[in-house]
Parts: structure tokens; C-alpha cells; sequence
């Protein structure tokens, strides 16, 4: 049988994006599927990446472009994987473009509309901590830097939806400020999903990570002063919603003392996940010497298990936190809670022997990572095994870890277990390299084997 | 001791007890018993006590009313091939063949040392006596000890749980012999406190007998005075009379019978 | 309905309070707890070394008590009782080496394999009888008295026999909305009182009644609300130390779940045996009206 010289690349983080421009380059064609509006994925999110502390947004943006400008790449945002058939070299794919009601192919990208729009919605991009609108595009440098219209959200939508279902009370308004302003008309409530199908003849699944929802942990309080890590990053970026200035959610005090806890979540097969996360005793550590370097007559204190710094440049990036006065306790936290304007946090200091209870103004957890939500789905359409958290399962753990259980299907990134940034971009360029091999060849035998 | 050949009954096919017994000049049927440890051939129908004292011998202690009740020979024995201790009163229990047997005439047991007229009937002051009361964990192995089938556990759990009545009333039948303190593995002396129990139960809680009082105090009182000085000054012969023309409650006399002489009732 | 009811020693003893207002509220609500005609001292502590098993003699051979007196079930009041007969309970279904060496050493009782179903009062409140019977059984109204729940850590540790969720169990807080009071959030509501350090470091137990009672007062509680008559001891009978050292506290009234629940459903508060608590409980019942004023 032929081998069909086409990707499907399924995520628009790093290491999708990495994988998309190596086989791009390569000479073949590419669709890259992300089913947020933009590429970028959590990456895009940070305030500056350990241990350079690069600007993220900075050395990711030039590859987002190229995967949006790539001539061997279509792009495709907003839109999901719906099904897979066939096998290695012939796969059949069912993509779902999600309905954006708005026309890229008129759309200038000027921004009126999202600046007009009355709706309020918690930002995804902002973790939360700020506001969108409901006609939005994720941040600043998306690519496309075109919006979507987030239906559930909008008032026109639900206006629509009151009048056809006959509802009874208060009739929401029609609202329609960005159709009225839009100088492109580019606003198409018509605009329905589509369904896309295209034949592959392989598949890279970058699907990332999302970290464990913070609720899963009851001990440590529900309070807004009790953040993750991409929160706080969010509040350290200079293109977060306080322009850096970190303020905490709960009264907008700039937060004289910070604490932070690894392994919230991790390495507890009691109560959370059994695995190591990785990068959080990095992230950390770069959290804290960020803070530090933010409010300068500020606390950090870090309670940890381990400290896991084992790229290069890591250990001696973690020592300068320590020595620019950021207090590590080895200990858990066994418990966090508010007492009036502070938090309490309940933990030990093992080096010591003692019991500690820091009064800190603001938490950040060091959450589990998880794969991302709805990966179990994805594997179940894809065919492919997972490990009990969701992680997908590699051919070999040691010898082949970015073959999946499934021929023609490869694994790039976090999809395949906790890591940092330049692994992922490793592993992107890795599965690539796979794909070429594979299309090196022109036919293969029912069994899956290359031949010629 | 050495039997003669002639008094020996060594049919065996004869059942054991009294029928060999009973044979003029006979003894009854031999077995061997192992007292401390050494081998003694004694008859079987005789008790611990009789069988010991029948091996030579003498008791100068553990030995008492030889009627079950006092407590003085408490006995504890192995039967040969059984791992079980089992307890027993040495005047009570028959000898069997391969006893392994020793006797505790005595126990070391701790016995608090009180004023008993300070005493009242709240349980807290016994736990201050006997604070190992809270020892106990329930291993059962004190009422499996006792040879008068006291349920001892009971007891003392009752009086953790504040009853000292309760406890009276099931450690009715001690008899102190000691052995469930020597069994115990929280090392109570569950027969002292037990005994402490029935003290404070019969001294501060049993309700007085009013009717009692009233008669000791009308007997002291001088009320039967007058008839005594009566009987005293009587001759042999009028005492003798009267005596014999006594009346007496008939031995099958309906409830409500009084005597016709009602003075002194 | 019918429940086979273990006491414990301390309720029998120290904690009238507790049993005497759980009996009678139990009634209103249509549950007849039944004593079990025997029964010994559960042990209190559950041994954890591996080779102790003499330790668990006691509170199994409770549980042989109650199946021989044919119950498949046994409700208990006393927190530390529910925590040893549970885990003594699991212990002989989860481990036939145990099970067998303990049954064997009992020669003189039935076997036990797990026939009985250990569970505490609040789980019955909770599961059986359900928070809208309850609160349909409301007489007197609790409104307006504030309460922080206190479930100290036997209910809710180890996880195995954890009556509810080990971090933020709710079932105490919904007994409580239950009967009209407002239950305030409270953070260390599953810290330990101290436990049996009161005995061996008083000291460590008036630092930790310190720390708990004065974030109830620091969020305006009435009372606290507990489960265990150690934690109501230990968080009872120091207040006037913990006073003498820290001019922050006030006293803070401890009081039952059960004379609560007594109270709200109609039992007559002589019943209840508030005069038997710690902390000026009839003070503050006789201040709000809920108890009558001494004559």
C-alpha cells in the first residue's frame, strides 16, 4: 500500500508546534489541529522560563508565525479531532472545525470588537486571576490574531436561544456591538461547525498537560489567595493583567510573604497521583526568585520533598534562589487556612524536627500535571493505551518512547509524561524524525512494515 | 510408699472407682501422677490432696477446709500430650492418669492498703487504689483460671464501667484462691479488688435493714429485760416447766401464724 | 428502629452527658438504642506494632458479644470506642493470619470474621435517619447560636474507617444545620486535642486546646461541637490554665453533638446533664433562652 505523505499533528503547544516544523521543513504536509483559538499552548502562558528566564512569549512567538505562515502547514485552531480509522500510512481523520462565527477570511484583526464587548468570561489564557470578553482572541501574540466567539458566553447567542426555546422570565438583550462595529463585517452568526476529513498517513499527538484543579486537595483551602503555578505566572508576566505587579486575587495587597509548596498533589499515591511532576522544584524556585525580584523587601519560603533540578543549569539556577534569601523547608504542608488576613500554612521542617506555621499572604501550589483534560478521550479515538493517569503509553519506556502502542501514531511532549520545555521541543523534533523515517518509504506491507 | 503385691488390684478391666476400692485390703487401681516434677503412682479415686498426701506429703500450707471453699489449695496441673493449663482445688479434683500438677499456695498479688472508714461508694476511689484496673485488656484468661467458675472479666469491666454493685454480685463466689491474678498479662489483683468491691458494695451501698435496727435497738433497749430477770430468778423445776410447755411455730405453720403469748413480738 | 448501642467505659463513667441526651434524642427521632447486655472496655488504643495482637483481644471480643446476641450492627457514641472496634473489626476480615490466631487464643468465644457492622452515631443520623427527619423533628429553635464543629481526628483517621472525607468531612456540619444552628467554617476542625498526651505533657495539650479554641473565638463561636469525650476533656477542663496564660482567651462553651440534638428536638434539658460540661455550656443555654433560668 502507499504511504500518504501527510501529518496530522493533534496539539498546538511547543511540541506540537516543533514536530509541525521539522516535518514541514522536511518537505511534506502538515495539519496541525489545536482546539483552543490560538497555538501557543501553555508555554505562551509563562512570565519567564527557567533557567535563562527567557521571556517565553518571546522565543515561542517566531515558531507560532511560522506554523501560521508554513507552506506545508494548514493550520487549523479552534478545532478537534473527531475520528480516526485505517492504519499506519493510511489513517482516515475526522476533524471538527468548531463554529467561530466570525470570517478569518475578512477579519483584519483590528480588535474592536473584543475591546467593545460588554460580557465578561474568566480568561482560560489568565488562568482565571482576570477577565475576556465573549468575542475574544487568547492573548496579544495569538496566532491566528483572529477572534472567536465563545457562544455559551454571548449575549446575542443566549438572546437567540431565549427567543426559539420560549422561555419564560426576563428576555437577555440583543446586544450585537461586534457586528455593529466590525468595519470588516466579518461576524457570521450563520457560520455553522464543519467537519473536515483527510487522509494521513501518520499522526503525532501533542496534547500537553493541564495541572491538577487545585479542589482536589480540600486541605489546602478554597481561597482565592491559594493559586497554582500558572496563575502566579500570569501575575508575574509583564503581559499579565497587572503588568507584573503582583497583587493577590482576594484584596489586590502586593504580598509581603509568599509561600510556596512542591508537590501538591504529586507523589501521593494516597490522596493525588504517584508520579513526580518535574519541573515544579524548578518552577519554583523561579517563582520565587521572579516574586522576589518583583517586591523587593518580600519573603519567599519554599516547603519541598526534594529538589529536582536536573537539566543543565538547573542546580546552579536553584542555588542562586537560595542564596537570594529564598527559605526552603524540607517538609509537606499538611494544611492551609485563612485566619482574618492571612493564611496559615501548617507544615514541618524535617531538617529541624520541628512543626512550622508560616503566615504567609499569598499560596502558590506546586500542582500535580496531569495529561490534558479529555485525554483519555482522545487515546479511546485514537486507538492508543494510556497509564492510569492519562499519560500516553509509549511503545517502549526505555528504547521507543515516542512510538504509541499504535503504528503510525507517535507521542511528542508532556501527552507523554511530565517534562520541561526543551524536552518537549526534543521530543517534537524527535517524533518528526520518526515521521520522516516514515515517509521515507513509499509502500508498506498490510502488516505495517516498510518496504522499499 | 511400696504397695504389697497382694493388696494391688490390677484388674484392669475392672472399672475404675469405687468397686475397687471397696474390696477389702485393696487399694484401687494405681496411676502415675507427677507432682513438681517427679513420678508417683497413687490411687485413682483419691483427690489432688489425698493423692499427694498419700505420695508422702505433708501439708503445712495450701491445705484448709479440705470442703472446696476456703481457696487454700488452688492447684494448677497439665494433663500429659495437652498444651492447656487447667486449674483446680486440690480437695476437689480427682486425680487422672499423667497429671502433671504443682500447687499455688500463695500469690504475690499487690492488695492496697487503705482507710476503709474514708471510703465511699465512688468508683473513682477504687481506680486511685487499684490504678491497674486499667490494665486489663480483656484477655479472658483470669475466668478461665477460676476453679469456682466466677466470671471475672465481667467484673472487673463492670467496675472500669463504674459498677461496683454489678461487680459485687458476680465476684460473689471467690473464694481468693489467687490463681486469676497469676494469669493475668496486666498483672491486676483482680481478687483483691474484687473483694474491695464487695466491702464498699456491702458497707456503703447495700441499703440498711431498717427492721433490723429497730430491733437491735429495742433489744438493747431493755425490752426483753424484764422477762430475763424472770427467768433468772426461776427455780430448776419452773424452768424446766416452763420450757417444755414452750409454744413453737409448728413446722408447717401458715404464714400469717402468730403465737397466743404475743408480748414480746 | 432497633440499634445494638455500645457505651464505652468514659461514657458510662465521665461523659453521662453525651449518652444520656444520645438515648433520648434518639427516641424522638424514632431510633431505639439498645445497650448490649454485655459487654467489656473496647482497649481505647488500637495497637499498631504487627506482632501485638494480645491488644486486640478486647474490642473483638466485643464484636463476638454483639453477634452472639444475634446483631448485625453496633452504633457507638465515644469516637476512640468507633475508632478501635472498627479497626479491630477490619483487622479480622482483612487478615486471616490474625483472624485465625486470634480466634484460636479465644477458644472459650464464637469465632469472629467480620459479621458485625461497626458504625458511629453521626453515620446514622446521617444515613439512616437522614438531616430532613431531623429537622423535621425540630421543637425548639437553635437559631441564632453559633457552633464550630470539632471532630478531632478519630471519626475521619485512618482512611479505612473514616466516617466521611479525612480533609474536610461535613457530616457534623450538616447534623448541625440540621437543628437550626449556624455552623461557622472552621479550619481545624480535624486538628488533634492532644489525645492521651494530657496524661504524659499537659503542657503540649494546652498548646494545641489554646490553638483550636481561640480560632473558634477568633470566629465568633458559641461553642464548639464535638464527638469524644477526650476532646471535650482536653478542650474543656484547661480553659482556666489556658486563660491564666493567654489574656486573648476567653472560655469557650464545649457541648455534645447529641445534648444539641437533644435540646432542638424536645428533650428536657435536665436530661441533657449540661450541668456536667465544661466551659459554662448552661450559661450560655440559659442566656439564649434555650434552658430555663435557675429559680
Amino acid at each position: 500500500m502507499e504511504v500518504i505523505k501527510k501529518v496530522l499533528v493533534i496539539g498546538g503547544g511547543v511540541a506540537g508546534i516543533q514536530a509541525a516544523l521539522d516535518i514541514a521543513d522536511g518537505g511534506y504536509q502538515v495539519i496541525l489541529v489545536e482546539k483552543t483559538p490560538s497555538v501557543g499552548g501553555h508555554m505562551a502562558q509563562y512570565a519567564e522560563v527557567f533557567p535563562t528566564l527567557d521571556c517565553p512569549q518571546c522565543i515561542l512567538t517566531p515558531k507560532m508565525v511560522d506554523v501560521g505562515q508554513h507552506s506545508n502547514i494548514t493550520l487549523l485552531t479552534y478545532a478537534e479531532l473527531q475520528k480516526v480509522s485505517g492504519e499506519v500510512g493510511n489513517f482516515t481523520v475526522e476533524i471538527l472545525q468548531k463554529a467561530r462565527k466570525v470570517n478569518h477570511k475578512k477579519c483584519t484583526g483590528c480588535g474592536t470588537c473584543w475591546q467593545k464587548c460588554p460580557e465578561k468570561v474568566p480568561s482560560e489564557y489568565d488562568a482565571g486571576i482576570a477577565d475576556r470578553a465573549a468575542i475574544y482572541i487568547p492573548f496579544a501574540q495569538a496566532v491566528p490574531a483572529k477572534p472567536v466567539i465563545d457562544t455559551e458566553h454571548c449575549r446575542y447567542i443566549k438572546h437567540l436561544e431565549f427567543v426559539e426555546g420560549e422561555t419564560e422570565g426576563k428576555r437577555p438583550p440583543q446586544c450585537r456591538i461586534c457586528e455593529r462595529l466590525c468595519p470588516a463585517e466579518a461576524i457570521d452568526w450563520e457560520q455553522e461547525a464543519q467537519t473536515i476529513t483527510e487522509q494521513v498517513g501518520a499522526i503525532v499527538v501533542a496534547t500537553g498537560f493541564d495541572l491538577m484543579p487545585i479542589k482536589r486537595l480540600p486541605e489546602y483551602a478554597e481561597d482565592p489567595d491559594v493559586i497554582d503555578g500558572i496563575q502566579f505566572e500570569r501575575m508575574l508576566s509583564p503581559g499579565g493583567p497587572n503588568a507584573g505587579v503582583v497583587r493577590r486575587p482576594s484584596d489586590g495587597k502586593i504580598p509581603g510573604e509568599v509561600v510556596f509548596v512542591s508537590c501538591a498533589g504529586s507523589r501521593d499515591p494516597e490522596h493525588g497521583v504517584p508520579h513526580c511532576s518535574r519541573v515544579c522544584c524548578m518552577y519554583l524556585a523561579k517563582q520565587a526568585m521572579l516574586y522576589k525580584h518583583a517586591v523587593h523587601d518580600s519573603q519567599a519560603h519554599i516547603f519541598y520533598i526534594d529538589t529536582r533540578t536536573t537539566g543543565k543549569g538547573y542546580e546552579e539556577f536553584l542555588q542562586r534562589t537560595m542564596t537570594e534569601g529564598t527559605v526552603y523547608l524540607r517538609g509537606k504542608v499538611s494544611r492551609i487556612y485563612r485566619d482574618g488576613d492571612k493564611l496559615k500554612v501548617m507544615g514541618v521542617d524535617t531538617l529541624s524536627g520541628k512543626q512550622v506555621e508560616v503566615s504567609a499572604d499569598l499560596v502558590v501550589l506546586g500542582m500535580a500535571m496531569l495529561p490534558s483534560v479529555g485525554a483519555k478521550d482522545m487515546a479511546a479515538r485514537l486507538g492508543i493505551a494510556t497509564d492510569e493517569q492519562g499519560f500516553f503509553t509509549e511503545s517502549h519506556i526505555k528504547i521507543d518512547p515516542l512510538e504509541s502502542t499504535r503504528p503510525g501514531i507517535y507521542l511528542a511532549g508532556t501527552a507523554q509524561g511530565p517534562k520541561d520545555i526543551p524536552d518537549s521541543v526534543a521530543q517534537g523534533s524527535g517524533a518528526a524524525s520518526k515521521v520522516l523515517g516514515l515517509f521515507a518509504r513509499s509502500e508498506m506491507t498490510p502488516e505495517g512494515l516498510t518496504v522499499g | 510408699m511400696s504397695i504389697p503385691e497382694e493388696k494391688r488390684n490390677n484388674d484392669s478391666d475392672k472399672a475404675p472407682g469405687i468397686e475397687g476400692a471397696n474390696v477389702p485390703g485393696s487399694i484401687g487401681k494405681l496411676i502415675p501422677v507427677y507432682v513438681m516434677g517427679k513420678r508417683y503412682e497413687v490411687p485413682e479415686t483419691l483427690t489432688i490432696m489425698k493423692a499427694m498426701e498419700y505420695a508422702g506429703f505433708k501439708f503445712i500450707r495450701g491445705c484448709g477446709c479440705r470442703g472446696g471453699i476456703c481457696g487454700a489449695c488452688a492447684t494448677v496441673y497439665r494433663k500429659a500430650g495437652d498444651y492447656r493449663l487447667r486449674v483446680g482445688l486440690a480437695c476437689q479434683t480427682v486425680v487422672e492418669p499423667n497429671m502433671y500438677l504443682t500447687q499455688i499456695p500463695f500469690y504475690p498479688a499487690n492488695r492496697a492498703t487503705c482507710d476503709f472508714s474514708e471510703l465511699t461508694s465512688n468508683p473513682e476511689e477504687i481506680f486511685k487504689l487499684y490504678p491497674e484496673l486499667f490494665r486489663c485488656i480483656a484477655c479472658n484468661l483470669c475466668t478461665k483460671a477460676c476453679p469456682m467458675d466466677v466470671e471475672v472479666m465481667d467484673y472487673i469491666s463492670a467496675l472500669k464501667q463504674g459498677n461496683i454493685t454489678k461487680a459485687a454480685e458476680l465476684s460473689f463466689n471467690c473464694i481468693q484462691c489467687g490463681l486469676c491474678a497469676s494469669r493475668c498479662m496486666g498483672e491486676l489483683p483482680q481478687y483483691h479488688i474484687a473483694q474491695l468491691a464487695r466491702r464498699i458494695y456491702g458497707s456503703k451501698i447495700v441499703p440498711r435493714a431498717e427492721h433490723l435496727s429497730e430491733a437491735t435497738a429495742a433489744s438493747t433497749g431493755g425490752r426483753y429485760e424484764a422477762y430475763l430477770e424472770a427467768l433468772m430468778k426461776m427455780g430448776e423445776e419452773e424452768l424446766r416447766k416452763v420450757y417444755q410447755e414452750r409454744e413453737m411455730e409448728p413446722e408447717i405453720a401458715a404464714e400469717d401464724w402468730v403465737p397466743n403469748d404475743n408480748r414480746y413480738l | 428502629m432497633d440499634l445494638s448501642y455500645y457505651p464505652g467505659c468514659t461514657l458510662k463513667t465521665r461523659a453521662l452527658n453525651f449518652e444520656d441526651s444520645a438515648i433520648a434524642a434518639m427516641a424522638v427521632l424514632g431510633v431505639n438504642l439498645i445497650e448490649l447486655p454485655r459487654w467489656n472496655c473496647c482497649g481505647t488504643v488500637y495497637s499498631m506494632t504487627d506482632d501485638d495482637l494480645a491488644h486486640h483481644i478486647a474490642p473483638v471480643r466485643n464484636l463476638v458479644r454483639i453477634a452472639e446476641q444475634g446483631s448485625d450492627r453496633v452504633v457507638t457514641l465515644c469516637s476512640f470506642c468507633y475508632n478501635t472496634l472498627k479497626r479491630a473489626d477490619l483487622l479480622m476480615r482483612n487478615s486471616p493470619e490474625k483472624r485465625n490466631t486470634i480466634n484460636t487464643f479465644m477458644d472459650d468465644e464464637i469465632d469472629y470474621d467480620g459479621q458485625v457492622e461497626v458504625v458511629h452515631l453521626l453515620e446514622v443520623l446521617r444515613d439512616d435517619v437522614g438531616w430532613e427527619a431531623v429537622a423535621r423533628k425540630v421543637k425548639t429553635s437553635l437559631e441564632g447560636l453559633k457552633v464550630a464543629p470539632y471532630y478531632g481526628c478519630t471519626l475521619t483517621r485512618p482512611q479505612e474507617i473514616a466516617i466521611d472525607s479525612v480533609e474536610s468531612p461535613t457530616v457534623l456540619q450538616g447534623l448541625m444545620q440540621a437543628v437550626g444552628t449556624t455552623v461557622l467554617d472552621f479550619p481545624l476542625a480535624t486538628e488533634c486535642c492532644g489525645s492521651f498526651e494530657i496524661v504524659s505533657d499537659p503542657d503540649a495539650v494546652i498548646e494545641r486546646a489554646y490553638t483550636i479554641l481561640g480560632m473558634a473565638q477568633r470566629k465568633g463561636a458559641d461553642a464548639i461541637v464535638v464527638s469524644c469525650p477526650l476532646c471535650a476533656h482536653n478542650l474543656g477542663h484547661k480553659q482556666a490554665e489556658i486563660a491564666g496564660k493567654y489574656s486573648d482567651f476567653t472560655g469557650m462553651p464545649i457541648v455534645y453533638f447529641t445534648q444539641l440534638l437533644a435540646l432542638a428536638v424536645g428533650v428536657n434539658p435536665e436530661v441533657c446533664r449540661f450541668d456536667l460540661n465544661f466551659g459554662g455550656v448552661e450559661a450560655l443555654l440559659r442566656d439564649r433562652g434555650l434552658i430555663p433560668q435557675r429559680v
